[in-house]
C-alpha cells in the first residue's frame, strides 16, 4: 500500500483501492490499444469498415490478414530487409565500439581524453545535420539503396552511445586480472578476449537491447536512404502503406503489418527487460 | 618494453575501425552541413553559389521557422510535464510493495519499445473519426457532441500529446523507481508513526530524493522534443499545413521536397545548436548530481 495517513482502517482502504484502481485503469490504457490491434488484425476489413463501435470483438477469425500482408503487402521482404539491415548494423558497431571502449576505458595513454569526447560529442548530432551531406556521400559511393549503406549510417549513429556506455563498464573492471593475465604470458589480445569480453557481457547485453530496438524501429534514416520499394525496411514499409492511404482497399492487412513489426521488439523487450531496465536505473543513478 | 609496443599496437588497431567509421559518416557530414548551409545549392549541380550567412538570415525571418520552433516548445513542455507527473505518481505508488507492481512496471513500459511509426499508426485509428476508441468514449461518456476528425490539421499538434505521454510514462517511470528505491524504507515508516500524510511524505521525502531524476528527464525531453518528426509526418500523411511543422520536419520538406538545400541545412544547423547547447546543460546537470550520489 502507498504512504497513508493513519486514521481509520476504512479510509486507508479507500486510499489503498483508489491508488490500486489508477494503476489498473492506466493499465487498460496502455494494454488496450495493443488488444484492439491484435483483434483488428484477425479480423476482416469488411467488418471493421461496417462497423460503428469501436467494442465489438471479431465475427470470426480471419488469419488471411497475415499471409495478404506478408505476401501481397510485401511484408517478407521488409521483414527480411530489417532483419538484414538491423543484424549487420549490431554487429558492426558493437565490434567497433567495443574495440574502442576496451581501449579508452582500460588503457592510459595521451590522447585517450580527446578521443573519448570526440566520439561524445557526436550525441549532441541531431540526424538532420548530416542528413543532407550524408545523401551526397552515399551518391558518390553508389551506397543509395543498398543494405551496406543503411548499415554504415546506423552504425556511425550508434557508435558515440554504444562507445559510452561500454567505456563507462570496461574502466569499472579490475585491473589486477589484467596484470595476472599478463604475467602469465597471456597476449594483449588474448587479455581483452579471453577475460575483458566475457566480464563485459551484462553491459554488451544492455547496448545491444538498446541498439536494437532504435535500429529496428528507425524511420527517418530509411525514408531518406532508401526509395527502392524492394529494400524497404519495416517501419519504412509501414508508414508508406499509412501514409499512401493503401490500406483503404485492405485494412486487415495493414493491421496484420503493424503486428508483424511490433511483436519482434515486444519479444525482445520481454526476454530481455531485466538488462533494459538495470542499465537505465544504473545509468539513471550514477549520471 | 616488449609489452608496452604491443599495448600501444592493440590500442591502435582496436581504436582504427570506430574512428574511420565515425569520422566518415557522422563528422565529415556534419562539418560539411556547415560549408552547404552557407550556399545557394538545389543539389542537381555540383557548384555551389556562395551566399555567405544569407541563409540563416532567411531562416530567422521565416515565420514557418518560428512557428515550428513554437510547436516544438509545446510538444516538449505539455506532454512534457504531463508524463513526467503520471511517470512519478506511478512510480511513488509501485515503490511500495503493492501487489502485482512487477507486471505493472512492465507492461507500462511497452508503449516504449515500439516503432513511433506503429504507434502512429495505432493512435491514427484510435483518433479515427468513426470507429476509433476515442470518439468511443466520449460518446460513451455522454460527450458525443465533442466527437471530430482529430487528426485534421486544426487539432494535429494537440493530438500528439496523448501517444507521446503514453509512449514516454513507462521509461521515466523506471527512472524515478531507481531513485525511489534508493530512500531508505525506515524513513517512510518513521514519517508513518509521526503521522505525516502521504502528501507530506512526498513532499519532504520522495520529492528532493527525485529531483535529480527530474533533472535528467528534462533534459531528455528537450532533446526528443526539438528532434520531433514522426508523429507529425505520419498523422499528417507527410503534408503537415506550414503552421504545423516542428523544424525537423519543415527541414525535411525544404531539402527533400523542395531542394533547397542550402536553406535546410541553415535550417539543420540551428537545430544542432539549440540541441547542442541543451547536451551542455545535460554535462552539466549530470556532474552535480554526484553529490546526492555520494
Amino acid at each position: 500500500m502507498g504512504p497513508v495517513k493513519s486514521g481509520p482502517p476504512l479510509s486507508q482502504h479507500i486510499k489503498g483501492f483508489l491508488l490500486y484502481l489508477s494503476l489498473v485503469v492506466y493499465l487498460a490504457v496502455v494494454v488496450y490499444p495493443m488488444v484492439w490491434l491484435l483483434l483488428s488484425s484477425v479480423r476482416k476489413s469488411e467488418e471493421l469498415f461496417t462497423s460503428e463501435s469501436p467494442w465489438t470483438l471479431p465475427k470470426h477469425l480471419y488469419l488471411q490478414n497475415f499471409g495478404k500482408a506478408w505476401r501481397e503487402g510485401r511484408f517478407s521482404g521488409y521483414f527480411l530487409n530489417s532483419v538484414l539491415v538491423t543484424a549487420g548494423s549490431l554487429i558492426l558497431v558493437t565490434a567497433a565500439a567495443t574495440m574502442a571502449a576496451y581501449v579508452l576505458g582500460r588503457f592510459r595513454f595521451r590522447l585517450n581524453r580527446p578521443i573519448l569526447f570526440y566520439f561524445l560529442a557526436g550525441m549532441t548530432f541531431p540526424a538532420q545535420l548530416a542528413l543532407i551531406p550524408l545523401f551526397f556521400l552515399m551518391l558518390r559511393l553508389h551506397l543509395l539503396n543498398t543494405y551496406l549503406g543503411l548499415i554504415l549510417i546506423y552504425t556511425g549513429a550508434s557508435l558515440p552511445f554504444t562507445i559510452f556506455v561500454l567505456t563507462g563498464f570496461f574502466s569499472t573492471l579490475p585491473s589486477e586480472l589484467h596484470d595476472a593475465a599478463a604475467i602469465d604470458g597471456c597476449s594483449e589480445f588474448a587479455v581483452f578476449w579471453r577475460i575483458m569480453l566475457p566480464l563485459a557481457r551484462p553491459g554488451l547485453i544492455t547496448v545491444t537491447i538498446f541498439n536494437f530496438l532504435g535500429i529496428w524501429n528507425e524511420y527517418l534514416y530509411a525514408l531518406v536512404f532508401i526509395t527502392d520499394e524492394n529494400l524497404r525496411t519495416l517501419p519504412l514499409g509501414l508508414a508508406n502503406l499509412a501514409i499512401n492511404k493503401q490500406y483503404d482497399t485492405d485494412l486487415g492487412a495493414l493491421f496484420a503489418g503493424v503486428v508483424i513489426v511490433m511483436v519482434p521488439a515486444l519479444i525482445v523487450y520481454n526476454l530481455l527487460q531485466r538488462y533494459l531496465t538495470q542499465g537505465l536505473q544504473t545509468g539513471a543513478l550514477k549520471g | 618494453m616488449l609489452r608496452a609496443r604491443q599495448q600501444r599496437l592493440l590500442g591502435f588497431l582496436f581504436l582504427l575501425p570506430a574512428l574511420v567509421l565515425y569520422t566518415l559518416f557522422v563528422v565529415y557530414p556534419a562539418i560539411q552541413a556547415f560549408s552547404i548551409s552557407l550556399s545557394l545549392w538545389s543539389g542537381y549541380t555540383p557548384e555551389k553559389e556562395f551566399v555567405g550567412l544569407e541563409n540563416y538570415r532567411l531562416v530567422l525571418q521565416d515565420s514557418v521557422f518560428w512557428g515550428a520552433i513554437k510547436n516544438n516548445l509545446v510538444l516538449i513542455a505539455i506532454p512534457g510535464v504531463l508524463t513526467l507527473a503520471l511517470a512519478l505518481y506511478f512510480a511513488s505508488t509501485l515503490a511500495h510493495n503493492i501487489k502485482g507492481a512487477q507486471i505493472f512496471r512492465v507492461a507500462y513500459f511497452f508503449p516504449n519499445v515500439m516503432s513511433v511509426v506503429v504507434v502512429a499508426i495505432m493512435w491514427s485509428f484510435i483518433y479515427h473519426p468513426k470507429w476509433g476508441i476515442f470518439n468511443g468514449i466520449l460518446r460513451l461518456v455522454g460527450l458525443g457532441h465533442f466527437t471530430r476528425a482529430w487528426l485534421a490539421q486544426d487539432t494535429l499538434i494537440p493530438a500528439i500529446f496523448a501517444p507521446s505521454i503514453w509512449m514516454g510514462v513507462g521509461f521515466y517511470l523506471v527512472l524515478y523507481l531507481a531513485a525511489i528505491q534508493q530512500i531508505p524504507q525506515e524513513l517512510f515508516d518513521a514519517a508513518k508513526v509521526d503521522g505525516a500524510s502521504g502528501w507530506r511524505i512526498f513532499r519532504h521525502i520522495t520529492w528532493p530524493m527525485v529531483w535529480p531524476v527530474n533533472r535528467i528527464a528534462a533534459v531528455f525531453l528537450v532533446l526528443g522534443g526539438l528532434k520531433a518528426f514522426d508523429f507529425i509526418w505520419v498523422f499528417s500523411y507527410g503534408y503537415p499545413a506550414l503552421r504545423n511543422h516542428t523544424m525537423a520536419t519543415w527541414m525535411y520538406q525544404k531539402t527533400i521536397t523542395e531542394y533547397d538545400m542550402g536553406y535546410g541545412t541553415a535550417l539543420s544547423v540551428v537545430m544542432f545548436v539549440l540541441v547542442f547547447v541543451a547536451s551542455i546543460i545535460t554535462f552539466r546537470v549530470a556532474s552535480q548530481k554526484r553529490e546526492w550520489d555520494q
